[in-house]
């Protein structure tokens, strides 16, 4: 997900607000489990599945987008629950590490099931579906779903299975609905991000959902704070500006992502977000005049 | 014959992974760091050596420790500008894994983009054939090169002596007391940050042997040859049990030879997924994997 | 009439410890229980096995009449069971009000997550219903203002009453306060003791304490069970319970080592 914007040209506002906006739900997907304690990157997974499942059926079927999008989606759900029994089973790092098996298995698939995926040349010719509007009102309705899932008493839920999953069985919280809940989640949101990725780029291929595009979201979910949906969003907007803003950086942007990733986890671990809120309350104790 | 042929040739390049998949076991046992770098560091070594082939021609036998110094180096490196920070941050030691996790994956892709970048943009690159000459003996009907031979003692060998060392050698013990209560450990006096960075070193350097042998096996070398390696050495590390050495030997051997089965009767392009395969199977059913206990840790 | 608990012969192993065996535990109705013993002597091992987070390997759970035995962690709240932890376990990232509204969880299940979605009048009725009780119980606690405040900026002693709120918000039948006054000095404990008391007085709850400090579990229980290596030793009325020869030889020795001089 790094080089794509060679494919359709730099300087066009609206590629750049496309991307953001696909890459703020790509981002929204890896925080919203995360936030809940299972730490699964199959995200990316369900990116390449919603962008090959969709693109299959707009180019070979000659369905709309819509339609396409919905059928990836439920792919993707019906794929979803299969994470909770490793979710239930493995502590942590080894369901991140169960995942990003999955997600390097797909790759694997994607590789060599040339007559669904196009193998390791990748499917071209996808028609190029995608619009500004549609993408926008779909990271809103996300923003939308996801604000109230992560701030009702579903929200309180959830972070208190992240912080402690036997203490949330205390209080009458079923961890395996929950589970399956920002798992459910995160596989539309995959899925969405997925779909309108290979209908705007018109070409999608298996090395742009590997370790790399792993990095990038987790980059910028994680850079921008884990803890609410906001950061996601506002990670992957940074990140996906930063290097356009500084010229003739694009083609390092792994390097920036890498370096990022590091940078925010030895020196501010909760992220953007967090760093933030230190700061407004700093400034809201030497400012009196702001304190209400 | 064929058959046990392809057998022969994976249970000696599963040595050979055996050898890269040592040093993320180890870490990950012991230390309880998921080292994500670990293949961007064999990649390393054996994009390092091919420029220093460039510059001084070492016959392979000299070649090979001096990457081993060098990526042992780099990995102490990252260790200390990545790791060990993010390890001080960190009370809960959940909370540490998974952020080291997600750090390596970082320092991986900041040492992979310096190596594409290095390598004019991930082309293929191969050492001088003069580097070694492969010659071929049949014994019993089965043919071996003696680069073979030699990946296999070396690999062996290696595996061995480091698995000796930490059962009998006095830093070997006290490796093995980290991994069960570090801060006991420390309170022993057993210099955890030291042997932390010792630990890591040695795995970088095994990896870096690891990436000279396989450069010189496939005749190739470039920036996305440590990726596919990463995934066996998952699962290496997990069927042999985190920590333990020989665990990973034979983990490494019996990988190359289901893979080499899979070739020879299944579909060549499905190789790769060998890996998961076990991973979700061990994980499910055996999570210790075999050699559980090995260094006493819990997994 | 039926006993709100009834726990009986409850076992439970790890690896080769036995760590609880053949236990039993009954609660009539209201009122203070206790349950003491010394280190190790499996008191909150029984605690997690009444709330099922702790599965047991022989014995029976019954609350009001209905089997409970098999039944998953997560369902033990909607009896109407509540407890606190020895260490003070606040979710960090929520506020302290946000922590109480965790209490309610299983008793405002109306709308779920679809009727959230879909900003049912039901679901946010219930939400500010939830918000207005558990600012009624911080009040009560009397530590309203430290509502929007997270876990971390409080004292401790403030930290346990914000649990404690969390812990009744749900009108429990049944409370379990595992070590309440853990790290507290004699007049915190004090403090801590009078909460206790006014809680059984106001509703009609049966609060079990799992306490070392014996003079609080004295004046606050109606019953104490002494537990020792796991099993009951012995019950009634805290006056007869520590006159008992054996449980004052379990917390502190024989006759013969407690007054070497006389032998």
């Amino acid at each position: 997900m790094d080089n794509v914007l060679g494919y359709v040209g730099l300087g066009a506002y609206t590629s750049l607000v496309i991307f953001i906006l696909l890459n703020m739900m790509l981002a929204a997907s890896i925080q919203v489990v995360m936030a809940s304690g299972v730490f699964s990157m199959a995200s990316v997974a369900f990116a390449a599945i919603g962008a090959y499942a969709s693109a299959d059926l707009t180019k070979y079927y000659d369905v709309s987008l819509g339609v396409g999008m919905l059928v990836a989606v439920a792919i993707c759900m019906v794929i979803a629950p299969i994470f909770l029994v490793p979710a239930q089973r493995l502590q942590g790092m080894y369901l991140a590490l169960a995942t990003l098996a999955f997600v390097l298995v797909f790759q694997v698939f994607a590789l060599n099931a040339a007559n669904l995926t196009g193998g390791a040349l990748g499917l071209f010719g996808i028609p190029i579906l995608t619009t500004l509007p549609a993408v926008f009102l779909a990271a809103v309705a996300c923003a939308y779903l996801l604000h109230i899932t992560q701030s009702s008493r579903t929200g309180r839920a959830l972070r208190t299975m992240r912080f402690d999953p036997q203490l949330a069985t205390t209080f009458g919280i079923n961890l395996l609905r929950y589970r399956l809940l920002v798992l459910e989640l995160s596989a539309v949101l995959g899925a969405v991000s997925g779909a309108f990725t290979a209908h705007y780029l018109a070409f999608i291929s298996p090395n742009l959902y590997g370790f790399g595009a792993v990095t990038t979201a987790l980059s910028m979910a994680i850079f921008g704070g884990l803890h609410f949906w906001t950061g996601a969003y506002l990670g992957a907007g940074i990140l996906t500006i930063l290097p356009q803003l500084l010229l003739g950086l694009a083609g390092w942007s792994d390097l920036i992502n890498g370096a990022l990733i590091v940078a925010v986890m030895v020196f501010q671990p909760g992220g953007l977000l967090v760093g933030l809120s230190q700061a407004a309350r700093f400034v809201r104790k030497r400012v009196p005049a702001l304190a209400r | 014959m064929l058959v046990l042929q392809q057998l022969i040739n994976g249970l000696i390049l599963g040595s050979v992974y055996a050898l890269f998949a040592i040093g993320l076991s180890l870490v990950w046992g012991i230390l309880k760091i998921l080292n994500m770098a670990h293949a961007a560091i064999f990649t390393w070594g054996a994009t390092a050596a091919f420029f220093l082939l460039r510059w001084v021609p070492l016959p392979l036998y000299l070649l090979i420790p001096a990457m081993m110094l060098f990526t042992g180096l780099l990995a102490a490196i990252v260790d200390f500008l990545a790791f060990r920070p993010v390890r001080r941050q960190q009370r809960n030691p959940d909370d540490a894994e998974l952020a080291t996790l997600v750090t390596s994956l970082g320092a991986a892709a900041v040492l992979l983009a310096i190596d594409v970048k290095v390598t004019d943009n991930g082309a293929v690159l191969s050492y001088p054939d003069a580097l070694f000459t492969i010659q071929r003996v049949t014994i019993a009907g089965i043919t071996v090169t003696n680069l073979q031979i030699g990946m296999f003692v070396l690999a062996v060998v290696l595996s061995l002596s480091a698995a000796a060392f930490i059962k009998w050698n006095r830093t070997g013990k006290a490796m093995r007391a980290i991994a069960v209560n570090p801060d006991m450990a420390a309170m022993l006096g057993v210099n955890v940050d030291r042997l932390t960075i010792a630990t890591i070193a040695v795995g970088g350097a095994l990896a870096g042997a690891a990436g000279v042998l396989l450069g010189v096996a496939f005749h190739a070398i470039h920036s996305e040859m440590g990726e596919p390696l990463l995934l066996k050495a998952f699962a290496i590390t997990i069927l042999g049990s985190a920590g333990s050495v020989v665990g990973a030997l034979v983990g490494g051997m019996l990988l190359g030879v289901i893979e080499a089965s899979v070739l020879t009767f299944a579909s060549a392009s499905y190789r790769d997924a060998v890996s998961f395969g076990l991973i979700v199977v061990v994980l499910l059913q055996r999570p210790k994997g075999i050699f559980a206990g090995a260094t006493g840790e819990r997994l | 009439m039926t006993p709100l608990l009834e726990a009986r012969g409850i076992s439970v192993r790890f690896g080769g410890v036995v760590a609880v065996a053949d236990f039993s535990f009954v609660v009539e109705g209201p009122g203070v229980y206790g349950i003491a013993g010394p280190n190790g002597s499996g008191k909150t091992t029984a605690l997690n096995v009444i709330t099922r987070v702790q599965p047991l390997q022989t014995g029976s759970l019954c609350f009001g009449g209905i089997d409970y035995t098999s039944w998953p962690a997560h369902r033990v709240a909607a009896l109407g069971v509540s407890r606190t932890f020895q260490n003070v376990r606040l979710v960090p990232t929520l506020t302290v009000l946000e922590n109480v509204m965790v209490g309610l969880h299983s008793t405002s299940a109306a709308a779920g997550i679809w009727g959230s979605w879909a900003q049912l009048p039901s679901a946010r009725r219930e939400e500010r219903r939830s918000r207005e009780r558990a600012m009624e119980l911080l009040r009560e606690l009397e530590i309203l203002e430290t509502a929007s405040q997270l876990p971390s900026q409080l004292s401790y002693g403030h930290q346990r009453r914000v649990e404690i709120a969390r812990a009744i918000a749900g009108d429990p039948k049944l409370l379990l306060l595992d070590e309440p006054t853990a790290g507290m000095g004699r007049s915190d404990a004090e403090l801590v003791a009078q909460l206790v008391r006014d809680l059984g007085h106001r509703r009609s709850m049966a609060i079990v304490i799992v306490e070392h400090n014996v003079p609080v579990l004295a004046s606050l229980c109606d019953h104490l069970v002494i537990m020792l290596a796991g099993r009951n030793l012995t019950e009634g009325s805290p006056a007869a319970v520590l006159s008992d020869e054996r449980v004052i030889e379990a917390y502190l020795g024989t006759s013969a080592s407690r007054n070497p001089a006389k032998t």
